[in-house]
């Protein structure tokens, strides 16, 4: 079976190719082509997933085939099964499939339903061969197509402008990213001569290579991991790629394609395993965005944009994880966050596609007519909050206790306090939502529950939210699926999950307090922390920044090039080529003028003149002409009597 | 005298005739003068009938001839003269040249 | 008679220079008139009796007659001391001169033949036989032609109708 495992990513891309050409003539328009492929892959995932929970699968196991070669330097595609990919190839296919069902129902009245499936599938593909990839060439193909195909699924509705500059800002910051990953590469390339990840482990270890260039490269190729996943500063596009239709925010920003940067700092451990200065770094950069986030999603109004700040928050978590040498962590908030937060997004779309407004202060009191989502999405948001028993709660404890017990005292505090803002927020949603009184009666009354292809995706990932993380951990499961040499095995530790712990819990009151129990009203906590408010609501101003430093001069400078061409090339292509053109005629004329009519007259003239020349032999006297007869008769004669 | 003479002496005459037909300005003195060839070209043949076949008269027969068609030519070229005359009331030949260029 | 023969022939060759040269036509016809009987003369000379005698009956009894009338009828008052010969009578008289050089010089084979007396015997006989035996075709051929040239000297001499 494992000797297949490159059709997993190959079964969605035959059927994204398929639904874009022939789907005009599949029954469903080809959605139903498009979930049987993915759920080919996610069969074929859980038991290769099998196989290695019973020990017919090795791992790690390692596929490949010559690609093509550059002089010397043979490159490959391959496929290579190990913990982490094991472990997200089922998370990835999972997730597809339920979101390709839920679309079923939700996308129905798009006028591009055919096309939206073939890009969800594409989307899969890309993703799956970025999870299987054993080199890093492959891994960044696969990177560029999955952000590709965010672009596009983002501007979906491409007829409204908002979407479209979503589609754009989303591409060109992980583009920035990019551009740091892609000097990596090049490093990693001239450095050490090959992509694979096997070979670059064992590079690594033999000491070829310089701690200093080690913690670049690892450096430089996270700077791929701030754009993809979103890391402050190169978070803004996550926000606004909310603009997509809602399962394309559930599958790419809430499950798949963000997490796929934190899976490349995973493969790329090795590197910062020689450097640990790096770590630090990234250490930082995690916490710092995981809290930055939360308050910014404390003071949103927009139900997915709560939700969006609330995935970068938790990216930042992953990110920090992996900074703390959480590494087994990291991967299990990773796989537990893309269950309840997919199922969050799903939720949310579920409301939206109820009420026909995503404003939270226009919605109130659904519970009493959604009873599915309502539960489905308290359940997800308890699970993110990290209320205990949950999934939620044993990889954010794993995370803190990793923080703790490395003695990264402050980080285990940011992450505290993230974790303390992360229940009041999801809190807040919750209660202004679906429970106290509805504030819009119109809307409150013509809500009404999903139809079953959207709440049965719902209940299904409830249900893992409830148990993964109990499954995960059982018989250290998750230890065992991501060892790492060099790593030493994550520990709960008791202290950190008291804190942290009781830091959610003390959210869960204070929402209850605030938006519930009106024990102080918003608007009051508002007027009290004004600062804190406005910096909060306006999303620290990060946009507004970027927008003048960097958006705002390049535009000009466009502008002035563009005008340099349509004054000076236009007018020296137009008007020059109009002056060129006169002059031209008019020297054509002349040499007609002179040349050719003086041609024509001339040889006139010169007929004429011949003529005249000849009309005087012709005198009209008939001596003349016997004459000459006689002079022409003596000279015969005396020729010929000659020779 | 041989034979050479007379033929010396036709030849004189028939030159003389030639010079007179591209000289003569009076269109009758060019008449003349083709008269005056054509009885060179007479005395020409009586003379090789004479000296080179005695027995028999074809030259002076054929000689005959020459002079009746003369008569014939010098007759209707004499009412061409005529005609012309009556039209340009002149003569001379310069003053016939309407089909010059 | 290479007497007869010489001054005939000086006689014949000015009367033809006269014919040529004279400023008169009048007086050039005359001349001409002149030559045509010593013509009939050396014919005669020469055992062509009947021929010198027709000669002298056609020639200068018909033909001479005839232009002397033009030659009168197309007097013109002014004519008399203009020059008779035109503008090209340089060349004209090069290239007679040649000719006359060059038939001089084709007959000199011809100076072998020496002068026979004639027989007394009259010629009438033979070229009457001749005329309307041998020559029969050309004779009845050459009336026609004297119609013709009838035909058409009265043609053109007749005055133009107006209409």
């Amino acid at each position: 079976m494992a000797d297949y495992a490159y059709l997993i990513p190959l079964f969605p891309l035959a059927g994204a190719i398929l639904i874009f050409f022939f789907g005009r003539w599949l029954p469903w328009k080809g959605s139903l082509l498009g979930v049987a492929a993915v759920f080919a892959s996610m069969v074929m995932s859980i038991s290769l997933f099998h196989q290695y929970l019973n020990g017919t699968l090795k791992v790690p196991f390692e596929l490949s085939w010559s690609w093509f070669a550059a002089g010397i330097y043979p490159f490959e595609v391959g496929v290579l099964l190990d913990g982490p990919s094991l472990i997200l190839l089922l998370v990835v296919t999972v997730v597809s499939f339920l979101v390709q069902f839920y679309s079923l129902g939700y996308m129905r009245d798009s006028p591009r339903f055919k096309r939206f499936f073939s890009y969800l599938s594409f989307f899969t593909f890309s993703m799956l061969g970025l999870v299987v990839a054993n080199n890093y060439l492959q891994f960044f193909v696969c990177w560029e197509v999955v952000g590709l195909c965010s672009y596009l699924l983002i501007g979906f509705e491409f007829e409204r402008d908002a979407a479209a500059g979503a589609g754009n800002k989303a591409f060109l910051t992980t583009k920035l990213g990019d551009l740091g990953f892609y000097a990596g590469l090049l490093l990693i390339f001239a450095v050490m001569g090959t992509f694979n990840f096997g070979q670059i482990t064992t590079h690594l270890q033999d000491g070829s290579v310089s701690p200093r260039l080690a913690m670049i490269i690892g450096l430089l190729i996270f700077c791929g991991t701030i754009g993809k996943s979103a890391q402050f500063p190169l978070h803004v596009w996550l926000p606004d790629a909310m603009e997509g239709p809602t399962p394309v925010s559930a599958l790419i920003h809430a499950a798949t394609m963000v997490a796929a940067g934190v899976y490349l700092l995973a493969r790329a451990y090795p590197f910062f395993m020689l450097a640990p200065e790096g770590l630090e770094i990234v250490a930082w950069v995690g916490g710092i965005t995981a809290v930055f986030a939360a308050t910014i999603a404390l003071t949103s109004d927009d139900i997915k944009k709560i939700l969006a700040y609330s995935t970068i928050s938790q990216l930042g978590y992953m990110v920090m994880a992996l900074g703390v040498s959480g590494y087994g962590a990291g991967l299990f908030h990773l796989t537990t966050h893309a269950a309840f937060k997919a199922l969050l997004f799903l939720a949310a779309g579920s409301v939206i596609h109820a009420v026909h407004t995503n404003d939270i202060w226009k919605m109130g009191s659904l519970s009493k007519q959604m009873v599915t989502t309502t539960i489905t999405f308290f359940i997800g948001a308890a699970a993110l909050a990290g209320v205990p028993g949950l999934a939620g709660f044993y990889s954010k404890e794993m995370i803190l206790g990793a923080a703790y017990g490395t003695q990264h005292h402050a980080l285990f505090a940011l992450g505290c306090l993230g974790a303390f803002m992360t229940a009041l927020y999801m809190m807040r949603a919750c209660s202004l939502v679906f429970l106290g009184e509805p504030r819009d009666r119109e809307r409150f009354t013509h809500a009404h529950e999903s139809p079953w292809t959207m709440t049965i995706p719902l209940m299904i990932l409830a249900a893992l939210s409830v148990v993964a993380g109990k499954l995960l951990l059982h018989n250290g499961l998750i230890n065992r699926l991501m060892e790492m040499p060099g790593i030493s095995e994550t520990r709960e530790s008791g202290i950190a999950a008291v804190i942290a712990t009781s830091s959610a819990l003390l959210g869960i009151i204070l929402g209850y307090g605030i938006y519930l129990a009106r024990w102080i009203e918003p608007k009051t906590l508002a007027a009290v922390f004004r600062p804190a408010y406005v910096l909060f609501r306006n999303k620290w101003f990060i946009d507004e920044i970027y927008w003048a430093l960097f958006v705002r001069p390049i535009m000009r400078l466009a502008d002035k090039i563009a005008s340099f061409d349509y004054d000076v090339l236009d007018q020296i292509g137009v008007d020059g080529f109009g002056a060129a053109t006169e002059w031209f005629s008019k020297l054509d004329g002349w040499i007609d003028d002179t040349f050719v009519d003086g041609f024509v007259d001339g040889t006139g003239r010169f007929v004429s003149r011949m003529g005249a020349m000849a009309r005087t032999i012709q005198t009209g006297l008939v001596q003349n002409y016997l004459l000459i007869i006689t002079a022409g008769f003596v000279f015969l004669a005396i020729f010929w009597n000659i020779f | 005298m041989t034979l050479y003479h007379i033929l010396a002496l036709s030849g004189v005459v028939f030159s003389i005739g030639i010079f007179g037909v591209l000289t003569r300005r009076n269109i009758l003195g060019i008449l003349m003068s083709i008269e005056l060839m054509f009885n060179a070209a007479n005395i020409n043949l009586v003379a090789f009938n004479h000296y080179l076949h005695p027995g028999n008269v074809w030259g002076q027969g054929f000689s005959l001839f020459v002079i009746t068609l003369a008569a014939a030519e010098a007759v209707v070229g004499l009412s061409l003269v005529l005609a012309i005359y009556r039209n340009i009331k002149s003569v001379f030949t310069e003053n016939m040249n309407l089909l010059h260029g | 008679m290479s007497l007869i023969f010489y001054v005939f022939g000086a006689l014949l060759v000015l009367s033809a220079l006269g014919v040529v040269l004279l400023k008169n036509v009048f007086h050039s016809a005359i001349a001409l008139v002149m030559a045509l009987a010593l013509v009939a003369g050396i014919f005669v000379m020469l055992g062509a009796d009947f021929l010198g005698a027709s000669q002298i009956l056609v020639y200068v009894g018909g033909i001479m007659i005839i232009m002397l009338f033009v030659i009168m009828l197309s007097q013109q008052p002014v004519e008399a001391l203009q020059r008779q010969v035109n503008e090209q009578w340089l060349l004209a008289m090069i290239l007679s001169i040649a000719i006359g050089a060059g038939l001089a010089e084709g007959f000199k084979k011809y100076f072998a033949y020496h002068f026979k007396s004639p027989g007394l015997m009259p010629t009438s006989v033979s070229i009457g036989r001749l005329l309307l035996g041998e020559m029969i075709v050309p004779f009845e051929a050459v009336s026609l032609a004297l119609l013709a040239a009838l035909v058409g000297a009265v043609l053109f001499s007749q005055e133009q109708k107006d209409k």
